[in-house]
């Protein structure tokens, strides 16, 4: 049976997701299985399709759906990768971002946008926000973990 | 022209354009205009991932490689708003929007012009292709954005294009009304010196 779910916007067949992830699974050796990931985005639906997909990705994950409540639970050196939704209530991603980089410089960030652009133009407007991607949302499961992984492998050959 | 990118315009523009030639030339009038300020112009196109299309526009813009790479120029394709808006779907506006306040903010502390000029065809896109619903729906959108930008004080002017030569015909007469009752200002693309 193929179990449809279409929440904000995001169709997605479980069966398809699962077997996408699987196949990720097994084509790469190179997945960072013990990354931990923290997923801040204010809607809920969002949080837990994520959640599930990056965990079934191999990620462990830390997800809020409240900037306020991420922020008080932060800590340093706890997280390789920040994946942050631009547009929340009472605290944007980038107000979350800015309290971030305050209390780990060294953080991987990344934002979650509903539009695309490149990274390089992004960094051109706000030269101030050092982030590693944007994340263009609707995103498949595969293609989210994928990104990350490629994120964190960069990560790991700078350092 | 002055009226359209000057800081204390601030208007939600429709832009009624004769034909695309046109439409260019003020808009490309207007970035630069706002570039001599030292204004963020925004050029947010339905056509801007088309290469073809953006050499044109692009060497018709004052030091286009330039102004990007200072950040004074912002080139933004909106198909996927577009293909989103099809839908009733706004929420790449509104995460647009939210960048373009941090933007904002971004310049203000760094002793930038805190000004912003903002070309959009989306809703011209959509006006041209008949989507009236879906044209008012996303400038009802800017009628409202537009109107908090004016309340909190944000030197933010948004210009729409839109074809004269369809919304000027009788059985479209209805929605050029609903469209233009969204904007502050409704100028003739032919009147721009």
């Amino acid at each position: 049976m193929n179990h449809q779910q279409k929440e904000n916007g995001i169709t997605l067949s479980k069966n398809g997701v699962i077997s996408s992830i699987k196949k990720l699974k097994e084509n790469s050796s190179t997945i960072a299985k013990e990354s931990r990931i923290l997923l801040v985005d204010d809607e809920m639906d969002i949080v837990k399709l994520y959640k599930h997909g990056l965990r079934r990705g191999g990620f462990e994950v830390e997800a809020f759906n409240d900037p306020e409540m991420a922020l008080s639970h932060f800590e340093p050196d706890a997280y390789d990768l920040a994946i942050l939704d631009i547009r929340m209530p009472r605290m944007n991603g980038f107000e979350l971002y800015r309290e971030i980089r305050k209390r780990d410089e060294e953080i991987r960030i990344c934002f979650m946008t509903a539009f695309e652009m490149h990274l390089t133009e992004f960094e051109k407007v706000l030269p101030s926000i050092k982030v590693d991607g944007l994340i263009t949302k609707p995103i498949h499961m595969v293609d989210l973990c994928s990104t990350i992984q490629r994120l964190l492998n960069n990560n790991r050959n700078k350092t | 022209m002055s009226s359209l990118v000057n800081p204390s315009c601030r208007e939600h523009v429709m832009l009624l354009y004769d034909n695309d030639d046109q439409r260019n030339k003020v808009a490309v009038k207007c970035i630069n205009e706002g570039l001599k300020r030292g204004q963020l112009a925004v050029y947010a196109s339905v056509n801007a991932s088309d290469a073809s299309y953006m050499t044109k526009v692009s060497s018709k813009i004052t030091n286009y490689k330039e102004n990007m790479d200072r950040g004074n120029l912002l080139v933004l394709s909106l198909e996927p708003f577009y293909k989103r808006a099809l839908t009733g779907d706004l929420e790449p506006f509104k995460d647009f929007k939210a960048l373009l306040e941090e933007v904002v903010k971004e310049r203000t502390v760094a002793g930038r012009s805190e000004e912003v000029v903002v070309v959009a065809d989306c809703a011209d896109n959509l006006s041209k292709n008949k989507k009236f619903d879906e044209c008012v729906y996303v400038e009802r959108w800017w009628y409202g954005t537009h109107f908090e930008w004016q309340k909190n004080n944000l030197k933010i002017t948004i210009i729409c294009p839109h074809p004269k030569s369809v919304l000027d015909k009788n059985l479209f007469v209805h929605h050029k009304q609903q469209i233009s009752r969204q904007h502050s200002l409704t100028v003739m693309a032919h009147q721009v010196k």
